[in-house]
């Protein structure tokens, strides 16, 4: 009994015809003498034999298929136009540019924004000094990143 | 043999779309569009939804054609996308499979299949409830067992090639089946065996 349990799994592998040829040999011949897993054989058989009769799909007629083939040559033929250069269709020539154009686009952008971001940044600001005989007060804007708009004053004796 | 030369020629046709001619890619369509139908039917349950899928799983290949292992085969790569497509359909729409096929489905198989059926009206309600009962059964299967049971017992593909669709080892799917077979034993107990 133990030992047809551990065989349940291989009845299936029989049934598939997925067992080598030995092991083949030696499960049918303990199938022919078991008659629990000769039961538990055709239980698996019916179980199939009905799956199938179950699950059977109605055919499509001709019109179902020329309308799903119609629709499926409109979807690529919109994707062909999206990708106008498909990689396939690629010259080795432009394969091996690639790698080189895209670093240069890289370089390119990296110069670009370096050279706004000096045009765009503001000169550091002087503070403002305000004094008197007993104090003087120093206004100074505070970094953008730190609080944007705030001041620093700072006030000394004189 | 024969299969190597199936394969070889899939990959012919690949390579023909992508060096830009798409009556390759009808090629494949024509050929495996049957079996990418009857696999999504498994999932979905009715045919309208089936037809919607495969469409579907046909242009998400041709657009992901680029990305194609030539080393893999061509329809196991496909029945990847078109399991994935077909899991998400059910999700995204919350299909209750079992309901929809019982009300389209026989009808649909009733007009298409004049084989023999029992003329007592008391047994085809049987067999309807047992159908049904099936689906149901099915149904209830997580995904990952649902998918071997019927990718092996449905579609009839070896242990191999189910492990290449899913991506797990064929001792994975060798026990996936076994339990999937085994929990359809126990809630299919009085009906089926």
């Amino acid at each position: 009994m133990g030992g047809c349990d551990k065989l349940e799994l291989k009845l299936g592998a029989l049934l598939d015809g997925e067992l080598d040829s030995q092991e083949e040999q030696e499960l049918r011949a303990h199938v022919a003498g078991c008659h629990l897993c000769r039961s538990r054989l055709q239980s698996f058989q019916v179980l199939e034999r009905e799956a199938v009769a179950a699950f059977r799909a109605p055919e499509p007629t001709e019109n179902e298929w020329g309308r799903i083939g119609a629709g499926i040559r409109e979807a690529v033929a919109g994707a062909r136009k999206t990708v106008a250069f498909p990689r396939a269709q690629r010259s080795p020539l432009i394969e091996a540019l690639v790698p080189a154009f895209a670093l240069a686009a890289c370089l390119v952008i990296v110069v670009v924004i370096g050279i706004l971001s000096r045009v765009n940044r503001e000169p550091p600001r002087a503070p403002d000094v305000y004094s008197s005989k007993e104090y003087e007060i120093r206004v100074e804007p505070l970094a953008p990143e730190d609080e944007d708009g705030a001041l620093w004053i700072e006030v000394t004796r004189g | 043999m024969a299969h190597d030369l199936l394969d070889a020629e899939d990959l012919q046709k690949v390579r023909e779309c992508l060096a830009g001619n798409p009556d390759a890619f009808e090629v494949l369509f024509n050929k495996y569009r049957g079996r990418i139908y009857s696999l999504a039917y498994r999932y979905v349950q009715n045919k309208e939804d089936a037809l919607e899928v495969t469409q579907d799983v046909f242009v998400r290949a041709y657009q992901a054609l680029a990305s194609f292992q030539t080393g893999s085969k061509f329809y196991t790569w496909l029945y990847r996308i078109a399991v994935n497509r077909a899991i998400d359909f059910v999700r995204a729409r919350r299909v209750r499979p079992q309901i929809e096929m019982s009300e389209i489905g026989d009808e649909d198989l009733a007009r298409q299949s004049p084989g023999p059926r029992s003329p007592d009206p008391a047994k085809a309600l049987d067999e309807k409830e047992l159908r049904q009962k099936i689906r149901s059964a099915i149904g209830k299967l997580s995904d990952k067992h649902r998918t071997v049971f019927v990718l092996h017992a449905l579609e009839n593909l070896s242990y191999k090639e189910i492990a290449e669709v899913v991506g797990c080892s064929i001792g994975t799917v060798m026990s996936r089946l076994f339990y999937a077979r085994k929990r359809l034993q126990k809630e299919l107990a009085g009906y089926v065996g």
